[in-house]
């Protein structure tokens, strides 16, 4: 497994910085985008809003004309002159004709009147006012002659109209019966739609231009500007066949949009960091809490478990994962010591008799030599060799010697009782004490006891040529250690007065002479 | 039914019973019942027809048919009738401002009672000629 330089933390906080950095860079390169979203939202709202104000204009245009020509129609001078003209006579309408420009027939400013026609009962143009606009020609315009030609019945005594184009600009015409009722004619009504369009920039509260769709500019409200803060909103005004005729626009201000996007972008950016700020304390915090401190004291207890302590700190608070380690670690790692204290055990003890073995007597021995050394005592060592024991087994067969081995070793444990007191198999038949702190007089009382011990237990040895019973040979040698003298002089001498023990016939204890280099040794029997 | 449901039920029926404006009847017994357009063939096949408006005087003034007369149905009687058709055999329409209106109702069978031979009765009345888009007199 690689390893990298990054830590949880570092990882974590990285991160967290990206996402953080992420949406409030977007945020910023989103403003433009933001901005012209709401710009085209608003467009087309006041779109509509001004498409609602100029058909509620329209609407209201058209009534107020058809309300002015019903009453030019029903004038009695008309009425009378209209029959003259369709006699011959056209002076008399045409008279009648001009007279609401002349009197004032606009004077409530409802409409911008541009021309009166007059036509038979058969649409035949009969004649037209000549005061108004000219330019606009003598017949009705095609789309509306055409409605009218189609119309039957009762259909005919109602007004008719629409928006058109004529050659000096867009006008709105409404066609009603002359004569009421008995439709002898009809007489159409031609008004300038821009007077009444006009209104459109009140009805909104907002600057309006009005252009014709050939870009002439047909009105400009006063308080009309076109500035970068402006933006023009247009509406596109159709005429009764449905081509574009004029494009009215609207100037909302949008200084203020402008400002409330930059607010809320500043209000977002000062979120999002934050946000940013506060997840990545929350994080850090978390972290530590749970996963970066549990994994230190974890590897504290390991590090303390490799020089040998398996004291474990306490569990605190951490994720499930870091808990689930510790307690595998913790596992682990008992385990492993019961293993290596198995282990320990099996070097240091002997397999068939169950005492310490030779290694764990070698290591015993010096240790205590050293202790020895340090407290300036004595150290008795007595070295057992079981007498004939080749014999034994040649007699009794190795299986009954192997017990033999193991009684006698327990013999030896409960002989030795002190603490600190060590018995050990030193090798095939012979055993060996370590008697700390102890003098002749009380080594001797323990080997006797031993000898005793064992004589209690009358362990038969047929082939014995010593005794009946098992006996056993004891060389006994004391030393006071002294810093120049070595430990294999002990068991030198013990072992020269086991050898002096056996020599003399077996069965018995012979004691090293204390205090000095292990010379050949007197003997003593205890019988 | 709950007890408490009766004083609910009372209100709502009284409640329907006020908003309920009345309604003109299908027919008046000895008139013909004419539509708006009925009414412009009419006055173009018998140019001796009387049209008799039948609604207030304010509201005849906004706006009427052209070539009626204002007689309020409350004046309608057999004398003031004949003050202004003096032949029974005289064709007479009668119309006020719709079907929400019981005015021209109630004329018309006044001037069946009387004796007009051709009585009819423009039940749709003035919402009807104006929902037509047909020519209005002041």
């Amino acid at each position: 497994m690689r390893t990298e330089t990054l830590s949880i933390r570092t990882l974590t906080v990285g991160v967290l910085l990206v996402l953080g950095i992420v949406p409030i860079a977007h945020t910023l390169m989103a403003k433009l985008h933001f901005r012209d979203a709401a710009l085209e939202s608003k467009v087309k709202s006041l779109s509509r809003v001004v498409e609602v104000a100029a058909r509620e204009v329209l609407n209201n245009m058209e009534a107020d004309m058809i309300e002015s020509a019903n009453a030019v129609q029903a004038r009695p001078d008309l009425r009378t002159a209209y029959r003259q003209a369709v006699e011959g006579n056209l002076e008399p309408l045409k008279e009648a004709l001009d007279d609401p420009f002349r009197k004032g027939f606009v004077s409530a400013r409802l409409i911008d009147l541009a021309k009166l026609r007059v036509y038979g009962a058969d649409h035949r143009p009969l004649a037209q006012s000549r005061l108004g606009q000219t330019g606009i020609g003598p017949d009705l315009p095609p789309f509306l002659r055409e409605r009218v030609h189609n119309r039957t019945g009762v259909d005919r005594l109602k007004a008719i109209g629409g928006l058109w184009r004529s050659p000096d600009g867009p006008r709105y015409s409404i066609v009603v019966p002359v004569g009421g009722l008995h439709a002898e004619g009809y007489l159409e009504l031609v008004a300038d739609p821009i007077y009444n369009l006009a209104r459109v920039g009140d009805m909104v509260q907002l600057p309006l231009a009005i252009d014709a769709i050939d870009g002439d500019r047909l009105f400009q409200s006063e308080r009309f500007q076109e500035t970068e803060e402006h933006l023009p909103v247009p509406y596109l005004l159709r005429d009764e066949t449905g081509a574009p005729l004029l494009r009215l626009q609207i100037f909302e201000n949008v200084a203020d949009l402008y400002a409330d996007m930059h607010n809320t972008q500043v209000v977002m950016t000062i979120g999002f960091v934050g946000l940013t700020v506060l997840t990545l304390l929350l994080a850090v915090w978390l972290l530590g809490r749970f996963v970066v401190d549990p994994v230190r004291v974890l590897a504290e207890d390991m590090e303390r478990c490799r020089r040998g302590d398996l004291c474990f700190s306490r569990e605190g608070h951490c994720l499930k994962e870091i808990s689930t380690l510790f307690k595998m670690f913790r596992e682990m790692t008992r385990e492993l010591k019961a293993r290596s204290d198995q282990l320990e055990r099996q070097t240091l003890e002997d397999a068939l008799t169950g005492i310490a073995n030779r290694r764990h007597f070698d290591a015993a021995l010096e240790s205590e030599w050293r202790r020895a050394v340090r407290n300036r005592t004595r150290l008795a060592l007595l070295l057992i060799d079981i007498d004939e024991f080749k014999a034994y087994n040649d007699t009794l067969g190795h299986p009954a010697g192997d017990a033999c081995l193991r009684q006698v070793a327990q013999t030896l444990e409960a002989s030795v009782t002190r603490a600190g007191d060590l018995v050990a198999r030193y090798g095939g038949e012979e055993f060996a004490v370590i008697l700390p702190n102890t003098d002749e007089h009380g080594a001797r009382e323990i080997a006797a006891r031993i000898r005793q011990e064992l004589k209690l237990h009358q362990i038969a040895h047929p082939s014995s040529r010593v005794a009946p019973v098992l006996t056993v040979s004891i060389g006994l040698a004391i030393a006071q250690p002294e810093q120049t003298a070595v430990v294999a002089d002990l068991v030198i001498a013990a072992d020269a007065a086991l050898y002096e023990a056996k020599a003399a016939g077996r069965n018995r204890i012979s004691i090293a002479a204390p205090h000095r280099r292990p010379q050949p040794p007197g003997s003593e029997q205890i019988a | 039914m709950q007890r408490w449901l009766w004083p609910l039920a009372l209100c709502l029926w009284t409640s329907a019973a006020w908003s309920e404006k009345p309604v003109a009847p299908e027919a008046v017994v000895g008139t013909t019942r004419v539509t708006a357009e009925e009414v412009v063939q009419l006055l173009q096949a018998k140019p001796g027809i009387v049209v008799i408006d039948a609604r207030r005087w304010e509201e005849f003034t906004k706006g009427h048919i052209e070539g009626s007369i204002s007689l309020v149905d409350t004046d309608v009687d057999a004398h003031n009738l004949e003050t202004h058709v003096p032949d029974r055999s005289t064709p007479v329409l009668f119309y006020c401002n719709g079907e929400r209106c019981l005015r021209s109702a109630q004329a018309s069978s006044k001037a069946v009672a009387a004796g007009y031979q051709q009585v009819y009765w423009f039940r749709g009345g003035w919402r009807e000629w104006l929902d037509k888009g047909l020519p209005v007199a002041h």
